[in-house]
C-alpha cells in the first residue's frame, strides 16, 4: 500500500488525451534519465578539463568520430525489435568499407557507383542472413555469427589482406570530411536516418507491426501480420544501415584495414540496450539508441582525457552492455512484483473479510476499481 | 467439512492447508485444504480451469504458491523448493504427457528414474533388463524390456509410467488426468495396479475428469470450483450426478432457446471438414447463432477452431462460409474473409505484453504509408476501453499490468471491433472471473444481434451451457451428439464421455 498512496492523483488524469507515443506507467524521469546522465556527464567533464574537453571542437570531434558507431547501433537495433540478433552488423560494415574503398582506389570506380554498389550489398547481406533464419529456421545468432566470420574472410581475400590507402579519390572522402552548415556531414546523416527510423518506427502502421512481432510473434501472427516476411525486412535494413556506416568509416578514413571492424560490434550493441532503457523504456528505439551510444562515448572520451588509460573504453562498453540489460529486467521484475503484491492484497481482502485484528478489508477492492475509473 | 476415513495416529501423508496462487487478477487458488492419507487414492475435481493444475503444479514444484504450507508426512516443506526436492522426498508425477522417452526402449525409460546399476564397465544392461522385467511383473504388466517406449499402446506406456514412478520408493504419486486417452478397460487396468500399492502405503492423488472411474476407484474425492474448495468427501454414497452439483456449483439455469437469426444460407457449413486431432466433421452455424463446439481436452475442438481461422493446416473437406466456398489458408486470409479470432491462450497467443493496451487493440493497424494517428487511435482506444468496460481505463498502461478478465475484453474487443461475419472463440473465459465472464457473454451477444455469427471452442461445459445455442459435441476428434434446445452441464458431460 505504501508505493500505492503516491498514485492517485497521476491515475485519475485522463491520460490518452494528448500525450505521446511512449507507454504510460514509465515515468518522466525513467524515460529522459539517460538524457540527464548525457548532459551530466558532458558539464562534468567540461567543468574538470575546461580547456580540452568544453571546446566546440572536441564536441564536433566527439559527435563526428561516433557517427559510425551510432550508424552500426542503429543497424542492431532493427532486428532485435522483432526479437532478433544480428551479430553480422560490424563485419558488413567491414565490407562495405571495403567495398567503396577498394572499389574507387583499386577498380577506380566512379564514387557514386562504389557507395551504391556498397549499400546494395550490404542490402543484400541482410537479405540472406534473413531468409536463411526465417526460412531455414536457423538461430539469428548462429547465422549471423557464421555469416559475419565469412564476411571477414571475403574482405582479406577482396583486399589481399593489406590496407588500402593508396588511390582514394577526394570526392569520396568529402562525403564524410564535408560540413554542411558547420556540421559534420556524418552528424547530418545520423540526424537525418534517425529521423527518418523514428517516423517509420514510431509512426507508420509497419513499425506498430514490427512491434508486434517483437512483443509476441505468435499473437502477431494470428493478428495477421506477415511476421517471417518483417524479420526478412528488419535484417535487410540492417544490412543496408550497417553498410551506411561501413561507407561513412571509409571515407571518414580514407582506407580500409581488414579487420579493424571487430572493434565496432560491441559499442553498437551497448547502444542499442543502452537506449532500450530511454525514451521509451522497455523498447529498442532509434532515439534511445543514438542518446546512449553518444553518452557512451563522452563517458569514455572525457575518462580518457581526466586519464585514464587507452583500455578503458572495451571494458567500460562491455560493462555497460551487462548493466544495461540488467537495469531493464530488473525494471521489468520490480513492475511485475508490484503488481503481483497489489493483487494478493486485493484476493487478501477479497477472501479474509471479518479476520480478527486486522483493518476491515472488504472496502479495499472497490477504492481499487473507482480510483481507476476515468 | 466431511470426516476423514480414518483418523490416523500418524500425520497424513500429505496436508495442504491454505494455499493460495494468484495469476494475474484472478486466484487460481484461494486458501485451499487438502488431505491425502497413506493407502489412499483421492480424487481432485473440478471444471477446467478450477484450480486443479495449478495445486499440481505447486505440488511439483513447477511454481510456488503465494501462501500457505505443505506438509508430507507431517513435515513442513520449505517454501521455495526445488522439483528435484519434491522427486527426493518420494512424490512422483504422472502427467498427461507421461513424459517418456519414446525412442529409448522399456528398461532405460525405467532404469532413468530407478537408476542404472553399473560395474566396472560401465552399465550392466542385461541386470538394467532384469530389474525392469522385475518391476513390471510386480504389476503383471507383460512387456518386453527391450521395446522402445514409441511401439508401445498409449495405454501400455501410461503403464510404464507408472512402472517408472515406482522404481523410485514412491510415497505419493500424483496422476494428471492418466486416463484421459485410455479406453475404459484399460483405465480399470491402471487403476488395478494403483489399488495394488495401497497395502504399502502409497497415496494416490487423482486428477480426473472420469466420474464414474473416480466413483469406482477412488477412496475420498475433493472438488475445486473457481480456486475455492467445495468439499471433501468419502465416495461411498456419492452418485455421479451429487458429483457434478459439487463441481458445477449450481442447478443449470433456465435453457435458452435457439436464438440464430432467421433465414437463407448458413454462416458457415462443414462438410466432412478434419484435420490434426478432429474430424472428419460436418456442422453448421446459422447467422447470429452461437454454436459451441466442445469436449474433453483431447476432444479436438480447440483444433478444429485453429484449422478453421488458419492457423493450422487443416487436412481436407468442404467450408462454406455464406455459401462460398473458403479455404483456410493462413490468419490472414481469414481476416480478410470476415473471420476473427480469440485464441484460448490469450498470452501466449493473443497479447504482446510489452505492448500498451491500445497498440494491442490495433496490433496490426490498416496498411499504408499514412503515418498512425494517435490521438484518433485514442479517442477510439478509449471507446472500446469504455464500451467494453476494461479497467483500469488506461489505454497507454503496458497490457500485462491487467487482470485476466480484462485482457480477455481487451481481445474480444479487438475482435468485434473488426465487425467480423463469423467470430471463432477459443477457451474464451478460461482464467476469466466471474463478473467479466457475464460481461464477456453479453458483448458476444450483442454482437449476434448485429449478424456475427460465433463458433466458440470451450471445454468448460458451464459456459457452453449458459451460451450456447447448440452445442456440438466431440469425443476423440468426431460427433459424439448435437444438443439444441437441451445444453445443459449434464448433457453435455454425459455426451462428452461418449455416451
Amino acid at each position: 500500500m505504501g508505493v500505492e498512496t503516491a498514485r492517485p492523483a497521476a491515475l485519475r488524469r485522463p491520460r490518452w488525451v494528448g500525450r505521446g507515443a511512449s507507454p504510460e506507467g514509465t515515468s518522466r524521469l525513467a524515460r529522459y534519465g539517460l538524457v540527464l546522465i548525457l548532459i551530466g556527464l558532458v558539464v562534468g567533464f567540461s567543468l574538470a578539463r575546461p580547456s580540452s574537453f568544453a571546446t566546440v571542437e572536441n564536441y564536433r570531434a566527439i559527435l563526428n568520430n561516433q557517427a559510425v558507431v551510432v550508424l552500426l547501433a542503429l543497424a542492431a537495433t532493427l532486428p532485435l525489435i522483432v526479437g532478433e540478433f544480428d551479430l553480422s552488423v560490424a563485419s558488413v560494415l567491414g565490407v562495405a568499407q571495403a567495398l567503396v574503398t577498394g572499389l574507387c582506389a583499386l577498380q577506380g570506380l566512379p564514387v557514386g557507383a562504389a557507395v551504391a554498389l556498397a549499400v546494395l550489398i550490404g542490402g543484400l547481406l541482410g537479405l540472406i542472413n534473413g531468409v536463411v533464419i526465417v526460412k531455414l529456421e536457423i538461430n539469428a545468432f548462429v547465422t549471423t555469427l557464421a555469416s559475419g566470420t565469412v564476411m571477414g574472410g571475403l574482405v582479406v581475400w577482396y583486399t589481399g589482406g593489406a590496407p588500402v590507402y593508396e588511390g582514394v579519390p577526394a570526392s569520396l572522402t568529402r562525403l564524410a570530411r564535408g560540413h554542411l552548415l558547420g556540421i559534420p556531414l556524418p552528424v547530418v546523416y545520423v540526424v537525418l536516418i534517425t529521423a527518418l527510423l523514428w517516423f517509420v518506427l514510431a509512426r507508420l502502421p509497419v513499425g506498430r507491426r514490427l512491434y508486434a512481432v517483437g512483443g509476441n510473434r505468435r499473437a502477431a501472427r494470428l493478428s495477421g501480420i506477415p511476421a517471417d516476411r518483417l524479420v526478412i525486412a528488419t535484417f535487410v535494413g540492417s544490412g543496408v544501415l550497417a553498410a551506411i556506416s561501413g561507407v561513412v568509416l571509409g571515407s571518414q578514413l580514407g582506407s580500409v584495414v581488414p579487420g579493424g571492424e571487430g572493434a565496432y560490434l560491441l559499442p553498437a550493441f551497448a547502444g542499442a540496450f543502452l537506449g532500450a532503457t530511454a525514451i521509451e523504456p522497455g523498447r529498442f528505439n532509434p532515439i534511445g539508441t543514438v542518446i546512449a551510444a553518444y553518452a557512451l562515448s563522452v563517458a569514455v572520451s572525457g575518462l580518457q582525457q581526466l586519464g585514464a588509460p587507452f583500455w578503458i573504453q572495451p571494458v567500460f562498453n562491455g560493462a555497460i552492455l551487462v548493466v544495461a540489460v540488467g537495469l531493464s529486467g530488473y525494471a521489468a521484475r520490480v513492475k511485475a512484483a508490484r503488481a503481483r503484491a497489489r493483487q494478493l492484497a486485493r484476493i487478501d481482502s477479497a477472501h479474509r473479510p471479518q479476520s480478527p485484528g486486522e483493518e476491515p478489508g472488504p472496502a479495499h477492492p472497490r477504492n481499487e476499481e473507482n480510483r481507476c475509473r476515468s | 467439512m466431511a470426516a476423514s476415513t480414518a483418523p490416523a495416529p500418524a500425520p497424513p501423508l500429505l496436508e495442504i492447508r491454505g494455499l493460495r496462487k494468484v495469476y494475474g487478477g484472478t486466484a487460481a487458488l484461494a486458501d485451499v485444504d487438502l488431505t491425502v492419507h497413506h493407502g489412499e487414492i483421492h480424487a481432485l475435481l473440478g471444471e477446467n480451469g478450477a484450480g486443479k493444475s495449478t495445486l499440481v503444479r505447486i505440488l511439483a514444484a513447477v511454481e510456488h504458491e503465494d501462501a500457505g504450507v505443505i506438509s508430507l508426512g507431517g513435515e513442513p516443506l520449505p517454501a521455495r523448493r526445488t522439483t528435484r526436492a519434491m522427486s527426493e522426498r518420494g512424490v512422483v508425477f504422472i502427467h498427461q504427457d507421461l513424459g517418456l522417452v519414446p525412442s529409448m526402449s522399456v528398461a532405460e525409460n525405467i532404469a532413468q528414474y530407478a537408476g542404472y546399476p553399473t560395474g566396472r564397465l560401465g552399465i550392466r544392461w542385461p541386470d538394467t533388463r532384469r530389474r525392469a522385467r522385475a518391476a513390471l511383473a510386480r504389476l503383471d504388466i507383460e512387456l518386453d524390456p527391450d521395446q522402445p517406449v514409441a511401439e508401445l499402446s498409449i495405454a501400455e506406456q501410461a503403464m510404464v509410467a507408472v512402472v517408472r514412478a515406482l522404481a523410485r520408493d514412491a510415497r505419493l504419486i500424483v496422476l494428471d488426468e492418466p486416463t484421459a486417452s485410455l479406453a475404459a478397460a484399460e483405465a480399470n487396468r491402471l487403476f488395478a495396479a494403483l489399488r495394488a500399492l495401497r497395502t504399502s502405503g502409497v497415496g494416490c492423488l487423482v486428477v480426473s475428469h472420469r466420474l464414474d472411474e473416480v466413483l469406482a476407484h477412488c477412496d475420498r474425492v475433493t472438488v475445486l470450483r473457481n480456486g475455492t474448495l467445495i468439499d471433501t468427501r468419502p465416495t461411498t454414497g456419492l452418485t455421479a450426478r451429487a458429483l457434478v452439483t459439487m463441481i458445477v456449483g449450481h442447478a443449470p439455469g433456465p435453457l435458452p432457446g435457439k436464438r440464430g437469426l432467421p433465414g437463407g444460407r448458413p454462416r458457415l457449413r462443414l462438410d466432412g471438414f478434419s484435420g490434426p486431432g478432429f474430424g472428419p466433421l460436418s456442422l453448421q452455424v446459422a447467422r447470429g447463432e452461437i454454436v459451441a463446439v466442445t469436449g474433453f481436452a483431447d476432444a479436438g475442438h480447440l483444433a478444429l477452431v485453429d484449422a478453421l481461422y488458419g492457423a493450422r493446416t487443416a487436412h481436407g473437406g468442404v467450408v462454406e462460409l455464406d455459401g462460398a466456398p473458403y479455404l483456410p489458408s493462413t490468419p490472414a486470409h481469414a481476416i480478410a474473409q470476415g473471420i476473427q479470432q480469440v485464441p484460448s491462450d490469450r498470452e501466449a497467443l493473443g497479447l504482446a505484453g510489452t505492448l500498451s493496451a491500445r497498440e494491442n487493440l490495433f496490433l496490426n493497424p490498416r496498411r499504408g504509408l499514412t503515418p498512425i494517428d494517435l490521438r484518433r487511435e485514442r479517442r477510439a482506444a478509449a471507446r472500446l476501453m469504455e464500451e467494453f468496460d476494461v479497467r483500469p481505463r488506461r489505454c497507454d498502461a503496458q497490457v500485462s499490468i491487467f487482470s485476466g478478465g480484462n485482457a480477455q475484453k481487451l481481445l474480444l474487443a479487438r475482435t468485434l471491433a473488426a465487425r467480423p461475419r463469423l467470430l471463432l472463440l477459443a477457451e474464451p473465459t478460461a482464467g476469466v472471473d466471474v463478473g467479466a465472464r457475464a460481461a464477456i457473454y453479453a458483448k458476444v451477444r450483442e454482437a449476434c444481434g448485429d449478424g456475427t455469427s460465433v463458433l466458440m471452442a470451450s471445454s468448460d461445459f458451464n459456459e457452453v451451457a449458459e451460451i450456447a445455442d447448440r452445442a456440438v459435441v466431440l469425443h476423440r476428434g468426431r460427433v459424439s451428439k448435437v444438443l439444441e434446445g437441451d445444453v445443459t452441464v449434464a448433457s453435455v458431460t454425459g455426451a462428452a464421455h461418449g455416451s
